[in-house]
């Protein structure tokens, strides 16, 4: 049976502090404090800029093809690499997941940087990938709950677009999902919106594991913790 | 080099904008990007040679110690703005022909990618080493590019992508626009990107960073 969880997560549970935010912007302390004023106005007010909201649907009907590197979600086929093959292939379930901060951030920021503004745009365009990475964290940690109460493990979270798996790869994981995630939708070249939105889908099993630190397969350039690490 | 115009150079690097604006803490105070400027055409300094000798080495200074390591997307983003508050007293005499354009650049981010920041850097600094810029925005599909072209024949084209899943769409756009117009220059750029991926899809220069980029345009001119 494909179970489903849907969740509306409010911002002040994703407890962001400055310290989150200001290492992943180079983190000098001669521009620091511009940064906090930007800050303090997305703190103050991000309950009403955000409307985040994520969930995934789990499947239990997988295939895999370990010659052709290819996963079959009940009838939907994908083609990863092997990098993501060797990550899944020992699943016994797949969750898909969605999850997004909303319209709202993106569509300030734009209006900053065509304003001039351009740092202020900037800081809160990472804002908001911050944002829906650690809302997306809470689902996954919700996700880990739910199967550790059936004693399985997950895996880390894969995207269409990184590890070389490619973005048009996207509408197929849309179409596993039903109506309720309709909260976020794609465009014809597969990009999502809300444009600060992630999907993806994470292993679930006995045999498969989580690894702390996965920098080293993943071929991602504007990963804010790719950064973080190559700056600090 | 005169003095104020030393001083303006210093205002764009350093990412003073204008008197009242905090940054750099260093120059609290003192006048901005946006007043040098101004002292300078009332000084009588022709705005070409505002342009050349400090707008454009003050944001090469700045684009250097980014290429270098030695500065971050922020302190490039500062500059850019100062850069821009200056370039507003300079753009009137672009459109009185009292300075002359250098080109038309016309970019874009390709299909299939949304990302921006990097895009939006290199147009504002090419904009303002004297260029007119043509900002197709995002997921830009190669009609677009093509129909640019058309209205600009002489355009140099900057593809952005920062995706290694969509850097291949560059190939693409690429043989399109080659099929059509085989002798504009194409410049691409973008985080997953190098040289031997430029010349595998027959684009004409890669450049790993903004600087590298107005360096490529200024001697496409030269």
């Amino acid at each position: 049976m494909n179970t489903t969880a849907i969740k509306e997560i409010s911002f002040e549970e994703l407890l962001l502090t400055r310290e989150d935010v200001i290492p992943l912007l180079g983190g000098k302390s001669d521009y620091a404090f511009l940064m906090h004023e930007y800050l303090d106005t997305l703190f103050e007010q991000g309950k009403q800029i955000f409307q985040i909201m994520g969930g995934y649907q789990v499947f239990d009907k997988l295939t895999f093809n370990l010659e052709m590197r290819e996963i079959a979600i009940g009838e939907v086929n994908f083609e990863v690499k092997k990098v993501v093959f060797n990550m899944l292939k020992r699943s016994s379930k797949i969750a898909v997941f969605v999850c997004t901060a909303g319209d709202k951030i993106h569509e300030l920021s734009r209006q900053y940087m065509a304003e001039g503004d351009m740092l202020k745009g900037y800081v809160y365009d990472l804002y908001g990938s911050l944002v829906v990475e650690s809302a997306m964290d809470l689902v996954q940690q919700s996700l880990r709950l739910e199967m550790e109460g059936e004693g399985l493990e997950i895996t880390n979270r894969y995207s269409p677009g990184y590890c070389g798996w490619t973005v048009d790869q996207q509408k197929k994981l849309f179409s596993l999902l039903n109506q309720n995630f309709s909260f976020v939708t794609l465009s014809d070249s597969c990009l999502m919106k809300p444009i600060k939105s992630v999907s993806g889908i994470i292993g679930i099993g006995h045999n498969v594991k989580y690894n702390d630190y996965t920098c080293h397969i993943c071929d991602s350039t504007n990963c804010l913790y790719k950064n973080l690490k190559k700056h600090s | 080099m005169n003095e104020l115009l030393e001083k303006l150079s210093l205002a764009v690097e350093s990412g003073k904008i204008n008197k009242m604006s905090p940054y750099p803490p260093a120059m609290k105070g003192l006048d901005g990007a946006d007043e040098l400027c101004q002292q300078a055409l009332e000084a009588g300094i022709k705005p070409d040679v505002i342009l050349n000798d400090a707008l454009i080495p003050g944001m090469g200074r700045i684009g250097k110690k980014f290429s270098d390591g030695k500065a971050f997307v922020p302190e490039m983003l500062i500059a850019a703005k100062a850069m821009s508050a200056a370039l507003k007293h300079i753009k009137p005499f672009f459109t009185s022909g009292e300075v002359k354009r250098k080109g038309v650049f016309v970019i874009g981010t390709v299909m299939g990618d949304l990302h921006d920041i990097g895009k939006n850097l290199v147009a504002m600094m090419i904009e303002g080493s004297g260029w007119e810029v043509v900002d197709l925005g995002v997921d830009v599909k190669p009609e677009k590019f093509l129909e640019a072209i058309n209205q600009h024949p002489d355009c140099v084209i900057g593809l952005s992508a920062l995706l290694t899943t969509t850097m291949v769409n560059m190939e693409v756009i690429v043989k399109q626009i080659r099929a059509h117009y085989p002798d504009n220059k194409i410049l691409v750029g973008g985080a997953p990107l190098s040289h031997d991926f430029c010349k595998k899809i027959g684009a004409t220069f890669y450049s790993a960073d903004p600087q590298g980029a107005v360096e490529f345009l200024e001697r496409s001119v030269a």
